[in-house]
């Protein structure tokens, strides 16, 4: 018996670069300190640790000296984003052969290729499909007791050269949600380094804020085009029709959490109803309890100045912003994409309204949308060119190429959306994520085509986005700051 | 007792002290990382530094901010070096933390081979002091905290540090015009400065934070810039900033200059004289007096003059002269590394 009995793995993603290893997408899902710590609670030993950002700190860090330190008899290793697709394969054979643990993936890309994954991976003993918490507790039971794991629920497993699917489901509740507790960041090794660098890649750079993920809820009740996320997803994967919140005293709690812990500002990102009622009373509780932290809020669709006013009177404003993606400046092409719709006029009169009020917005454009062409995305380029000679208080404005996302409706139903697939299996994010941290140019990084736009034309538009957008930038501090 | 620094700025810091950022990258603040940056010894270091001090109770478990400052990398006229400003206390008890803090701090900017530390202390006198309450690109609400200048002074000197400069800001209420013969004309900020640069031919002058690099001193739009001329010739030159504090306060923001439609029509109490040049004290006597009677007018109830450097006697007795009382100073101590 080792000293932990779950491991935790944050994998991380290498890029190589002509300025050597660089580490993307730094932030670890959520529900990993929620199952981290309801195993704790129910008498198993834990430990996360985030192997991305022990790499940052020490370059020649090597992951199997603690594996084989702890001994732990399951490792956890999530694989949420498919951007981990090889690293979470890489740690599972790191793992392989240097201990005898078992080896469990989850999140939403693993439970979409579970068959895939099991077929394909050795070093993977079992994937768990949604919902990974009462699975999570029954596999390191029987996996302590040496029993049979063909009764865990949600669990896919290998049996001989099988893969198997337990017949037992388990779908995660609000009432199940509000068993967990998912700001107890310190199970993470390096946890105030983590909050500061969540959003950045960059240890050294010193930042005015922290930052902290809050879980709030699952599920999505619309679907994006784009979005593996989506309703649609949700259904497939979890069996989830609507999306459930926790209750607004469990959100508040950890936010009480946030505050000890020195996290500055809480990262809000689930707003599945347009009436928002869930809000306005976590928000009433937060300034009860007077909870003093700022709040990233992304919103998925428009609001009204109520929500905004209570906004702003519940979070602290140093780096409260309102979030939001319109990813289009093309009324037809948000209409085709966007589960939430709301056309170009609703959208300025809302940053008026925002600039009124004084909050700031934050808002991230897309290229390679359904339905784009270059003419269409021109409408993108001047809407937020004339976004930002506007409204002083949009404080960050960018445009990313789409990546296709596993689940998401355009992978299931791509002649629906105009899309030409490239990736189609597990092992296309595999491929692709190894040769990115091999340091050699896939054939492919964006997954797709659309019927008007290749790959090089959907990356080359988001930085012509980009670079108008950080001229405008540079500019203004240039000629703010001359007298 | 354990402390830590951290490179952040807390929240907490806000609901303690109104402030204002003005510095480059006014959009930036929000999100929480200004990127900026200069070229030091041949490699990119990063300009800003929002350093909190933490003390750590290992029993509990707990941490607790003790101290804040707003620290940045600047190319002084002495070289490169790093600059503290005004150190926000949340706890009584500071003496010890603050020795490891300033330690800490010299010993970075030593491994960054940069020439000194500077840092700024201020000594409240009057109830209210207007924007920039700074020589930088922070300014901080004076009113609703304890500066602590004599203690943090005298244990500077204890480590070492020097007094590098102390500077007056002096405030007044509405002043009579008495028919001053100076004529004042709407220029544009940029004149002035240009003429503040270049211009040696004006024996008085403010203080300002000795470099030459944007975004670090204190800024605001909207600003007033003035040339004094008699007989047609520029006698003394002004930039004068309304109190942006009053509407930071007001609207719980810490970037005003966002939102310029709101900013543009608020009825500000206070205009502080920030830049100033004369070619002797009776054209800046003349000339203030004019240029405070003409913004009362306006509706502001009181200016300030701030840069007036210590050694500057003649200056401080002509102002108090006219009514101008004293409303905070502010020392700036250095300790150079190289
Ligand atoms: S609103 Fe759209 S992008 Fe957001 S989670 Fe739902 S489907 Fe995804």
């Amino acid at each position: 018996m080792g000293d932990v009995d779950v491991l935790f793995l944050h994998p991380s993603t290498y890029v190589s670069t002509s300025d050597g290893e660089v580490v993307r997408y730094v932030a670890v899902p959520m529900g990993t300190f929620a199952l981290a710590d309801l195993l704790e609670r129910n008498g198993y030993s834990t430990r996360i640790v985030h192997v991305g950002l022990k790499r940052m700190l020490d370059p020649n860090y090597k992951v199997e000296n603690l594996i084989k330190a702890l001994e732990p008899t399951l490792v956890g290793i999530d694989l949420h984003w498919y951007c981990h697709s090889y690293d979470a394969i890489k740690l599972a054979d790191c793992v392989k052969r240097c201990t005898n643990a078992k080896v469990v993936l989850g999140g939403m890309t693993a439970s979409f290729f579970a068959d895939e994954i099991l077929s394909s991976f050795d070093c993977v003993d079992y994937v768990i499909v949604g919902d990974a918490e009462l699975p999570m507790i029954e596999l390191i039971k029987a996996l302590m007791k040496s029993t049979e794991v063909s009764d865990v629920p949600n669990l896919v497993y290998r049996k001989g050269s099988a893969v198997k699917r337990s017949r037992r489901a388990y779908l995660a509740s609000s009432e199940d949600l509000d068993k967990l507790t998912c700001s107890d960041l310190k199970l993470l090794e390096d946890w105030d380094l983590y909050v500061r660098l969540i959003h950045e890649n960059d240890v050294l750079s010193p930042k005015l804020k922290t930052q902290g993920w809050l879980m709030i809820g699952r599920g999505c009740s619309v679907n994006c085009s784009y979005c593996g996320g989506a309703n649609l997803a949700h259904r497939k994967i979890f069996g989830r029709q609507q999306p459930i919140f926790r209750s607004p005293e469990k959100v508040a709690e950890d936010l009480r959490a946030f505050e000890e812990l020195g996290i500055s500002c809480a990262y809000m990102d689930f707003d599945p109803y347009t009436n928002r009622k869930f809000y306005y009373k976590l928000f009433e509780l937060v300034r009860k309890e007077g909870i003093d932290i700022s709040s990233q809020f992304l919103i998925w669709s428009l609001t009204d100045r109520n929500f905004v006013q209570d906004l702003k009177k519940t979070f602290n404003p140093l780096y409260t912003t309102l979030t939001i993606s319109p990813e289009t400046g093309s009324d037809f092409v948000r209409l085709k994409n966007k589960g939430f719709y709301y056309d170009n006029q609703s959208l300025l009169r809302w940053l008026e309204m925002l600039e009124e009020e004084m909050v700031p917005a934050e808002l991230y454009f897309a290229s390679g949308l359904s339905g784009e062409t270059v003419e269409e995305f021109n409408k993108t380029m001047k809407l937020g060119e004339r976004i930002l000679r506007t409204y002083n208080n949009v404080v960050a404005i960018s445009c990313n190429p789409l990546f296709l996302e596993p689940c998401s409706p355009r992978f299931l139903l791509p002649k629906k959306y105009g899309i030409r697939l490239k990736f189609r299996s597990f092992s296309d994010f595999y491929k692709t994520y190894k040769y990115l941290a091999e340091g050699t140019v896939p054939p492919s990084r964006l997954g797709y085509d659309t019927e008007y736009l290749n790959e090089s034309q959907i990356i080359e538009l988001s930085s012509k986005f980009n670079e108008v957008v950080g001229s405008i930038l540079e500019g203004e501090n240039l000629t703010q700051h001359c007298a | 007792m354990e402390f830590k620094i951290e490179a952040r700025m807390p929240p907490r810091l806000f609901s303690k002290v109104s402030l204002v950022y003005s510095g480059i990258g006014l959009r930036y603040f929000h999100t929480g990382f200004i990127p900026s940056g200069l070229m030091h010894l041949g490699k990119w270091v990063w300009r800003f530094y929002p350093l909190t001090l933490v003390r750590l109770d290992k029993t509990q478990e707990q941490h607790e901010e003790v101290l804040f400052s707003f620290c940045f990398i600047y190319q002084s006229i002495n070289g490169k070096r790093f600059f503290v400003t005004q150190p926000i206390t949340f706890v009584d008890d500071i003496r010890e933390g603050f020795e490891f803090f300033i330690e800490n701090i010299e010993d970075f900017a030593k491994e960054a081979c940069l020439n000194g530390v500077d840092i700024e202390l201020h000594q409240v006198l009057d109830e209210y002091v207007s924007y920039p309450t700074s020589y930088t690109c922070i300014s901080y609400d004076l009113s609703s905290i304890s500066c602590n200048h004599d203690v943090f002074v005298e244990q500077l000197r204890s480590m070492g540090y020097k007094e590098y400069v102390k500077v007056w800001t002096y405030g007044i209420a509405p002043l009579d015009d008495d028919e001053q013969t100076v004529c004042l004309q709407d220029v544009s900020p940029e004149s002035v400065s240009r003429m503040f640069i270049y211009e040696n031919l004006f024996s008085y002058r403010s203080w300002t934070l000795p470099t030459l690099e944007h975004g670090l001193k204190p800024f605001g739009t909207p600003q007033i810039a003035k040339f004094a001329s008699r007989d047609g010739l520029t006698e003394a030159a002004f930039i004068l900033r309304p109190d942006l504090l009053e509407f930071a306060k007001k609207y719980r923001t810490p970037i005003p200059q966002l939102y310029q439609k709101t900013l543009g029509k608020y009825p500000f109490s206070n205009l502080k004289v920030v830049m100033w040049l004369a070619k002797d004290i009776d054209t800046l006597l003349a000339s203030l007096k004019k240029l405070i009677h003409s913004e009362t007018l306006k509706g502001f109830k009181r200016t300030e003059i701030a840069g007036v450097e210590d050694r500057l006697e003649e200056v401080k007795r002509a102002l108090s002269g006219v009514g101008f009382r004293p409303a905070c100073y502010t020392t700036i101590l250095s300790k150079e590394l190289v």
